[in-house]
């Protein structure tokens, strides 16, 4: 396995402020593991699998989630976005494993063990998906805003202040639990799916049989299936739960707890993703056309008449908070990326913006990018929030790639690399991303290039 | 750094903190690079293909979507 030397090198007097903020963690995981509590062991460990999942469950999916409801019902889709989640979680654990085992980010280890192009390139994919996502969690905070009354500059303005307000403490533990604190109300989604009352019979049904099958058009059809692939499998997650889990410091000691905290997460965000789609069936039930307002703003008022206005609100508040855990996370995977491969910088919660400033530039600036782009008037929104979701599938295989051979990396990776089932269902995940992708990508061009025609 | 001076831990507790942090851990550590991996023919040519093939998915989705604006 593949060390760097640091017993020659690394003295006392090398010791950073992140270094002490980092061993104060790990002295708290270390006390709770020698008093046999698994509990507090578990709890102290918790943080990365959960936001990224919480954090995935974003504006643009709970809306594909929902737009799934509102335009197939409780039939195909509610299975498969279970099985989404499945394949997520096996995407995650080896991310998590290795931020884990080589305490280092995503970027970083693609950027050194391939070289600088193929990090710059994986970061450049990274920065286009999560600025035209981050973009898509602004409009997603402004349309729930929009539903009490607020106005669009201060909707933005609070989506930019909360990432400002999280990077202040300088401390990824802080940020950390702000960030889980607010990603515990995805949850308001199962809230609202109770208000529906929908039908457990039919539920049991869907999850069991995956019927009724999708009808009508094939390339609405394979938008919705590769959109809401890209709800759940997307390259800002790999990023983000990569490096988080290395700046929380876990070691291949803790895989068993990051293992625990990605399943955790996974269950918490297919729950919450689940409800969203069964909160906007009764539009499917009622033949409520949601296909020329997709940008949310009608899922609150259009379900307002048919679950009630508790609801509609609670529909509205889940867009927001949505939109707010995805800010900090995407953002943060987006400064994580840049200060990786531009190498030699600092990229840690626990560094001030003065120890880490292309870090925490990146990660206001890019969220402050993306809430300038929206206050622009004429600015297609509906057409980006749309698109945002397939663009992170479209983008997605070759992240899968580089993760599958690190992850085999015997070198880095040790006796942590991946098992046999691992790879078996690796290889089936790329697969199946980018038969998705691809499948939408021609039949949309198809359709449209023969629609131009005449 | 001043900044870091401030927080450098003294006497015992520094080696207190050295046991808490795995040594490859520790931030001067893992500002070494790692080596480079030595591709095979084969890998190299698998990850250019995957990125020309993302890359012409990519035109066809950029397309779809501006003609679509343009509606």
């Amino acid at each position: 396995m593949v060390k760097c030397d640091s017993s020659s090198s690394v003295t006392g007097g090398d010791f950073t402020h992140e270094d002490r903020d980092r061993s104060l963690d790990r002295t708290r995981v270390f006390n709770a593991r020698r008093s046999g509590s698994r509990g507090m062991v578990t709890w102290l460990l918790l943080g990365p699998g959960v936001l990224a999942m919480l954090g995935e469950n974003d504006g643009p999916s709970m809306l594909s989630y929902a737009f799934s409801g509102a335009t197939y019902g409780v039939g195909f889709f509610l299975p498969f976005i279970a099985v989404t989640f499945a394949a997520a979680y096996v995407v995650q654990e080896m991310s998590m494993r290795l931020g884990a085992v080589t305490h280092r980010g995503y970027g970083e280890l693609i950027f050194q063990r391939f070289g600088p192009f193929w990090g710059w390139v994986s970061a450049g994919d990274l920065f286009v998906t999560n600025l035209i996502t981050l973009i898509t969690e602004v409009i997603a905070i402004r349309i729930g805003m929009a539903f009490f009354d607020i106005p669009a500059p201060i909707a933005v303005a609070c989506a930019v202040g909360l990432v400002v307000l999280s990077a202040c403490g300088s401390r990824y533990s802080r940020w950390e639990r702000l960030a889980m604190g607010l990603a515990v109300f995805n949850l308001v989604f199962l809230v609202v799916a109770v208000l529906a009352q929908p039908s457990p019979q039919a539920l049991g049904h869907a999850l069991l049989t995956w019927t009724p099958l999708p009808k009508g058009s094939a390339s609405v059809f394979l938008l919705v299936l590769a959109s809401n692939i890209g709800a759940t499998v997307t390259p800002w997650m790999l990023f983000f739960q990569q490096s988080a889990s290395a700046d929380k410091g876990l070691t291949p000691q803790d895989i068993p707890q990051g293992r625990l905290d990605t399943l955790i997460g996974t269950v918490l965000a297919a729950v919450a993703g689940c409800a969203a789609l069964v909160a906007a069936a009764p539009l499917f039930t009622h033949h409520v056309d949601m296909s020329q307002d997709l940008s949310g703003s009608g899922f609150p008022q259009a379900l307002l008449p048919l679950i009630g206005r508790p609801a509609a609100i609670l529909f509205a508040l889940g867009l927001i908070e949505a939109g707010a855990v995805a800010m900090l996370t995407i953002s943060a995977s987006t400064a994580y990326a840049v200060s990786e491969v531009a190498g030699g910088v600092g990229h840690s919660f626990n560094q001030s913006i003065r120890e880490a400033p292309l870090f925490h530039v990146a990660n206001i600036g890019v969220a402050s990018m993306a809430g300038a782009i929206v206050l622009i008037p004429g600015t297609p929104l509906l057409a980006i929030a749309l698109n945002a979701n397939l663009l992170a599938t479209v983008l997605m295989p070759p992240a899968l790639v580089f993760l599958l051979i690190l992850a085999n990396d015997r070198e880095i990776m040790g006796p942590n690399v991946n098992s046999w089932m691992t790879n078996f269902f690796g290889i089936l995940i790329t697969a199946l991303v980018t038969a998705a992708g691809s499948a939408y990508a021609v039949v949309a061009f198809l359709e449209t290039f023969h629609a131009k025609g005449h | 750094m001043q900044h870091e001076a401030e927080y450098r831990p003294e006497g015992d507790r520094e080696s207190q903190l050295i046991e808490s942090l795995e040594p490859d851990q520790l931030v001067a550590a893992v500002a070494k690079p790692l080596p480079r991996l030595q591709l095979s023919r084969t890998v190299r040519i698998a990850l250019w293909a995957v990125r020309i093939f993302v890359l012409i998915i990519s035109v066809l989705v950029v397309y779809t979507f501006i003609v679509q604006l343009m509606k």
